[in-house]
């Protein structure tokens, strides 16, 4: 498969701002020589609890930050050589809280409307003809149109998470980096977020960097996938593999965190079953 | 006030609380509809639903924990012990908030204050309460590291502080925990640990808990019964083990299956939640729901007594 996303022994070291005038204070290692791809249309997850950089790396994924070390490459091409509004068109960011990345000045419509016309300032881009209206990505995300019309202070967590992921899949980018897009959601605004990324995956072919600290989360929703723990990738290999049998002690830890949700995972498709 | 009426073994008896909130634009809005409840002494409930749901609007409620103007309209009783609370004075109140129940907040950064080094805080607390146990002890029965106490709320993790605010509860010598999502900012690890730290105090302490959570997993790892809320409305009440293997309202059933599990598919509840500025006739979750007929259009559902479910067409549901 053609690789669509490459990160090449990234390093990123922040430092405390304790230090002193011109000294710099205690060192955080977020991520230590990471190597990483993705190809056109796979759906990757990372796993990782806070502060295992993982955030840190998407940020880096997405040209948000620039590593100590190390280079994303898009398509074969250093990140960097893309001008902005190039990079948006081949890689979108969705982060964790919806609240804060959209401007609560702007209604939906306007928002996805600047995303359209910025892509139609890009010549080579070729969208399918059914998403060039905001009317249809509304309606591919399943938000209902009359939330053009108004901002997101009045909008519910999972609207809002909608159009955060509409307004980046409206640059149409060959690949989304998917930051804890449904941790600050409820159980079925999350589920419905799920099914609609899967959707937008199996549909469009846009390939996804999912991260997540729920490894069932991770298993349902990914083909490959990469855990990070204190900066370093610990563990990678299809989903398969590694949910089926872990290795490093860690992720069987974070298997066994992630089995309490497994528990009762057949008990409502048999419900009646046993009771008849 | 009245003595008479406790259910027998019954620490908090919720009769018919209903919660209308004061909006800013959205007018009046009804939190919470008619909620009546048993809890009782040393029961580890369960509060599931989704935002908005009224989840948090009952614990506030327990403790009368809203501000000035915020609330419309509060009616129904709340009784401790055979007390109403909401007839209490402030002093009894206080009273009450201090020593009986427990709040234990979602964001712990928020219950501290940040420029009072822990180790006053607690002894603060442990002073006011006349505690017979000390911080050492209370710290280790929380899994705290002794030297927490010099340190500022800002140098702990949040799943350090959560474990604070559980150490600050036993110091106050609370009978009830109300805990809103302890877990939901902790990373997947934490949380487990937070959840096994809960289910040991509450069987060795024996507190009573109300434990509300969006994630139905937690619940029924923790709790032994459970409650469902829909738009205000409680829809079912049963024992843990029972709504799991076979929830009897279309919506319990629906949220189950959206928990991520790897050996099924993952289901989707269509539609959004009612306004509750304006709540549609009939039953709430009618638009929603795939058993609807034309019944659930115009009557409200009434309780079903025995495993307590607010449905016409309530369950146990076969394969769908």
């Amino acid at each position: 498969m053609k690789k669509l996303l490459e990160l090449k022994n990234i390093s990123k070291t922040f430092y405390s701002e304790k230090g002193l005038l011109f000294s710099r204070g205690a060192a955080k290692e977020a991520c230590k020589n990471i190597n990483m791809s993705i190809s056109s249309g796979e759906i990757v997850a990372l796993v990782g609890e806070s502060g295992s950089g993982k955030t840190t790396l998407s940020r880096i994924a997405a040209g948000l930050l620039s590593p100590d070390s190390g280079a994303v490459f898009i398509e074969g091409r250093a990140l960097e050589r893309y001008s902005p509004l190039q990079r948006a068109s081949k890689i979108g960011i969705v982060f964790q809280n919806p609240s804060d990345s959209l401007n609560p000045v702007l209604t939906g419509g306007y928002m996805i409307r600047e995303a359209l016309r910025n892509r139609k300032r890009l010549d080579y881009q070729n969208p399918p003809p059914e998403l060039s209206s905001a009317e249809s990505i509304f309606a591919e995300f399943s938000l209902d149109f009359k939330l053009a019309s108004s901002r997101p202070g009045d909008m519910s967590g999972g609207q809002r998470q909608r159009l955060a992921a509409a307004r980046s899949f409206a640059m149409f980018p060959s690949c989304l980096v998917l930051d804890e897009v449904t941790s600050s959601l409820d159980v079925s605004t999350a589920a419905s977020i799920i099914k609609l990324l899967k959707r937008i995956n199996a549909r469009y072919g846009t390939a996804m960097l999912f991260i997540t600290h729920n490894l069932v989360l991770a298993e349902i929703i990914s083909e490959r996938m990469f855990v990070m723990k204190e900066g370093e990738i610990v563990e990678s290999g299809s989903t398969w593999e590694v949910f089926g049998s872990p290795r490093h002690p860690y992720v069987r830890e974070l298997k066994a965190a992630g089995m309490l949700s497994r528990e009762e995972a057949g008990a409502s498709r048999y419900a009646g079953r046993e009771s008849a | 006030m009245k003595e008479s009426a406790v259910a027998p073994g019954a620490i908090l008896e919720i009769k018919n609380l209903s919660v209308v909130y004061n909006h800013r634009t959205l007018g009046e809005v009804h939190a919470l509809s008619n909620v009546s409840l048993d809890v009782r002494v040393g029961e580890a409930l369960g509060i599931a639903g989704e935002s908005g749901s009224g989840k948090s609007t009952l614990l506030k409620s327990i403790l009368r924990l809203f501000g000035a103007g915020e609330t419309a309209e509060v009616s129904g009783e709340i009784l401790y012990r055979g007390r109403d609370i909401m007839k209490m004075r402030p002093e009894e109140l206080l009273a009450l908030r201090r020593g009986g129940i427990y709040m234990i907040f979602q964001h712990p950064y928020s219950a501290f204050n940040p420029v009072v080094k822990i180790g006053s805080q607690l002894d603060e607390t442990i002073r006011l309460h006349g505690s017979r146990r000390e911080a050492p002890d209370l710290l280790e029965t929380c899994g705290l590291d002794g030297r927490i106490p010099d340190l500022f709320p800002h140098n702990l993790s949040g799943g350090q502080l959560q474990r604070l605010q559980f150490a600050m509860a036993l110091a106050s010598g609370a009978r009830i925990l109300l805990s809103d999502e302890p877990t939901t900012s902790l990373d997947a690890v934490s949380q487990i640990e937070i959840i096994e730290l809960l289910k040991t105090l509450v069987e060795k302490e024996s507190l009573t808990l109300l434990f509300v959570s969006h994630d139905l997993s937690l619940i029924k790892y923790l709790t032994s019964r459970a409650v469902v809320f829909y738009a205000g409305s409680l829809i079912e009440d049963s024992p843990c083990g029972e709504l799991f293997k076979i929830p009897l309202h279309p919506y319990t059933d629906a949220l189950i299956k959206c928990i991520p599990s790897p050996d099924r598919e993952l289901g989707v509840i269509p539609g959004d939640p009612p306004d509750l500025s304006n709540p549609p006739d009939g039953c709430l979750f009618f638009p929603r729901c795939y058993l609807a007929s034309d019944i659930c259009r115009g009557d409200v559902p009434l309780m079903r007594t025995r495993h307590r479910v607010r449905c016409f067409h309530a369950g146990p549901f076969t394969e769908l």
